[in-house]
């Protein structure tokens, strides 16, 4: 039998401001980009969303609906720390977690609950576990499908654990408006409402024809999905097929033309392609290069070695030196964006390498202290010195 | 320049000279200087990295120096018929004369050509030149060609008292040959480091000769044989101490044949060389087992017979590496000694030769767990 949890954090950017800062615990409280200024509202309490505090409004707005809000400037690092340690706590209930988003996860617990039953019980026991080790509240949604999980979580929030079991879709499901159901947005609602169907109950009793023939091919799916036959799995690490190469790129604020900053950049983005490229127990062959002038003319430069490598300070060394290549190529060009990927992965054997050097026999050991400071603290937690000139 | 020669020896110096080209076809940038000097012709090519130059003996008419495109001169005088050349230059063209044929060749003022600076070496010694070319191909393949590990994009000689070492390595592999005993090489201990290129050329054109020169400065090195002298800038990174990489106790030895690992490993390398060359290799007391599984491709293993002392070792290498090494053991019956899964192993022929030892050392491929 096929069970799927899902488990959704309440108000998790505020929850995170309140655990650690207890003293803001059960006042009205909104997380926002920056207080001064046209920032909006990226999450509140609880107690803000009683008093009409809304996700996506202005500051003013807020002020206005809930004068003694209380503003805290986000802070993403914050938040996906505290991401990292729900995902990790999730997997000790099962092999098998898609993180959906930052604050979502999806788990499947086909093979470890025989019955719905069972999976309430161990629903509980993961909103304790987070409870207690984060004191994090979360709602937890259980269904036979993901879709219906995630909407028996809405209906649980918050602080709740919902369950709605196939047979009662007509309860829980199908009397909920489209709009719930994830992909039906705004136009598509429109469009069935002048279908008549209203509900997902409607939708699901609809004519798969008259669908096929309004919305095409996603017509079916549509159906299929307020049926409650949702084929989506639940992405786990081990289902998804290993990268065929890794890259990361990035906008500056300006356009700079300085070596030491341009390397600087560099060195923050290879810590990135490193950081998933060792996740993920795989070594490269090929590093490339993109660099966007202010022209926006772009080129990539692909270099490829004779060997598999992992080590991170050589892939830096090597992507400066082709980052050099360019610049002396180039001296008076200003860039606008910058990237480093590598590819060519090998995932299976590690080829080991004689201990010639110091630096060489360091890279690896150092790599791998790094990666795993990185998984636990975040990936800023620990960066080259030449990433932050 | 006026001189005259026959047409088959002026070929063969301009072909000698040509083996400068970086690639195999002679290269159409790569020009010759010609020069008359008493009765010798000197040719002179570089690539910047290497300069060759070969002496022929001509009759001199008319001393001077011009340099010419080397491909082009060669195909017209290849094409000749077999008869005496004359050759002439001004400052700006070579002309060519054999029987009824006339060419004008454009050529490079000798101003343009590059002007190699003077060398004197103040090193220089004689090796016999069929050991030391055995010693550079069995050192040259594995020189590392990663420009980020410049410390060992060169083969290193180690000049020491009565012996010579010639070690490569591309931080996989790593090539180790002795020649040791008659010659009397140098007192005081000495290493440079010679860039694979002269020395490729050095394997292809001196195999006929009795002795090669080596000479050596601070800055440049020179091999000379027969009518030729090879110039080439020593490297300067200072090679790794590769002494401390060498394993002494190494308690897995197993003794096979050379043909039968080579010919069980290219199969093997059928499969996986798609994806890392991984192999496996399962070492028992009478039997060595060599696996392949690719999820790309399929699986594949074989079996040769061997004389194993030691521990039941499962352990992986990259079946490319073993192809490109085990042709260089000379001796049909070979001797691997490992330490253990992730160690560095030694393949050296069971028998040594008298003054020429050598083996080659193997790091393994870690397998995934």
């Amino acid at each position: 039998m096929n069970i799927i949890l899902h488990v959704d954090m309440d108000a998790f950017f505020a929850s995170v401001e309140q655990v650690i800062n207890p003293s803001l615990l059960g006042k009205p409280i909104a997380v926002c980009g920056a207080i001064e200024g046209r920032s909006i509202i990226t999450t509140s309490s609880y107690a803000a969303r009683a008093r009409g505090v809304k996700t996506g409004m202005p500051i003013y707005l807020a002020r206005k609906a809930c004068p003694s809000i209380i503003l805290v400037e986000g802070d993403h690092r914050k938040y996906l720390y505290y991401s990292m340690q729900i995902m990790n706590i999730l997997k000790r209930f099962s092999d098998r977690v898609e993180a959906y988003s930052i604050d979502e996860a999806f788990l499947d617990l086909k093979g470890i609950c025989k019955d719905l039953e069972e999976a309430k019980s161990l629903g509980y026991k993961i909103k304790k576990t987070i409870r207690q080790e984060l004191k994090l509240p979360c709602t937890v949604g259980i269904s036979q499908a993901k879709i219906v999980a995630k909407v028996a979580t809405s209906l649980g929030k918050p602080d709740g654990l919902f369950v709605i079991p196939k047979n009662e879709l007509d309860r829980h499901y199908w009397t909920l408006p489209v709009k719930e159901l994830v992909g039906i947005g705004q136009s598509t609602e429109v469009a069935l409402k002048i279908m008549n169907i209203n509900t997902i109950g409607d939708l699901a009793n609809a004519p798969v024809t008259d669908l096929i023939r309004r919305f095409g091919k996603n017509g079916y799916w549509m159906k299929q999905i307020a049926l409650g036959n949702d084929p989506s799995e639940v992405v786990h690490d081990g289902l998804q097929p290993p990268p065929k190469s890794i890259s990361h790129s990035t906008t500056l604020d300006q356009d700079i033309k300085d070596r030491g900053r341009l390397r600087a950049v560099l060195s923050y983005l290879v810590s990135k392609v490193a950081q998933r490229m060792w996740v993920h127990g795989a070594s490269y062959r090929t590093i490339y290069l993109v660099v966007r002038d202010s022209s926006f003319k772009t080129v990539s430069i692909a270099r490829t070695y004779d060997g598999h490598d992992r080590g991170e300070a050589l892939l830096f060394l090597r992507s400066a030196s082709i980052l050099d290549g360019w610049i002396n190529d180039n001296p008076a060009t200003k860039v606008r964006l910058i990237g480093i990927g590598i590819s060519g992965f090998n995932y299976g054997a590690y080829q080991m390498e004689l201990p010639l050097s110091r630096q060489a026999r360091q890279d690896l050991a150092v790599t791998d202290i790094v990666t795993r400071v990185r998984r636990r603290f975040g990936q800023n937690s620990i960066l080259r010195a030449n990433a932050l000139v | 320049m006026k001189f005259t020669t026959n047409k088959i020896a002026l070929v063969k110096a301009l072909n000698k000279v040509a083996a400068v080209s970086t690639r195999t076809a002679v290269d159409d940038t790569l020009y010759v200087l010609l020069e008359t000097v008493d009765n010798m012709l000197n040719l002179t090519a570089t690539d910047l990295q290497v300069t060759m130059r070969v002496e022929q003996e001509v009759i001199v008419m008319e001393e001077g120096r011009l340099a010419v495109n080397t491909k082009r001169l060669l195909e017209i005088v290849k094409e000749l018929p077999t008869a005496t050349v004359e050759l002439s230059a001004n400052e700006e063209q070579l002309e060519i004369n054999c029987e009824s044929s006339h060419f004008l060749l454009n050529g490079l003022s000798s101003e343009e050509f590059l002007r190699l600076p003077a060398f004197n070496p103040s090193v220089e010694i004689g090796l016999p030149s069929k050991t030391l070319i055995k010693m550079l191909d069995k050192t040259v393949f594995c020189v590392s060609k990663n420009e980020s590990r410049p410390e060992i994009n060169g083969v290193l000689f180690d000049i020491h008292g009565k012996e010579l070492r010639v070690v490569s390595t591309d931080s996989r592999r790593f090539a180790f040959t002795s020649l040791s005993g008659t010659y009397n090489l140098l007192q005081d201990p000495t290493k440079i480091v010679i860039l694979p290129k002269v020395l490729t050329i050095l394997i292809k054109e001196a195999e006929e000769t009795e002795e090669i020169t080596l000479g050596f400065n601070d800055r440049y090195l020179m091999f000379k044989y027969d009518n030729v002298q090879l110039f080439s800038l020593l490297h300067d990174h200072p090679y790794p101490e590769y002494e401390r990489v060498i394993p002494n106790d190494n308690t897995n030895i197993a003794k096979m044949n050379r043909d039968a690992l080579l010919g069980a490993t290219k199969r093997m390398n059928v499969l996986s060389s798609i994806g890392s060359s991984q192999m496996t290799l399962e070492f028992n007391q009478n039997e060595l087992k060599l696996f392949v599984t690719s999820e790309e491709t399929g699986t594949g293993d074989d079996r040769i017979p061997i004389n194993y002392t030691g521990e039941n070792l499962k352990i992986g290498f990259n079946s490319s590496f073993l192809i490109s090494l085990l042709p260089k053991l000379d001796n049909e019956e070979i001797k691997w000694e490992m330490g253990g899964p992730l160690k560095a192993s030694i393949i050296r022929p069971m028998e040594e030769e008298k003054d020429l030892k050598y083996y080659f050392l193997l790091m393994p491929l870690k397998l995934p767990s």
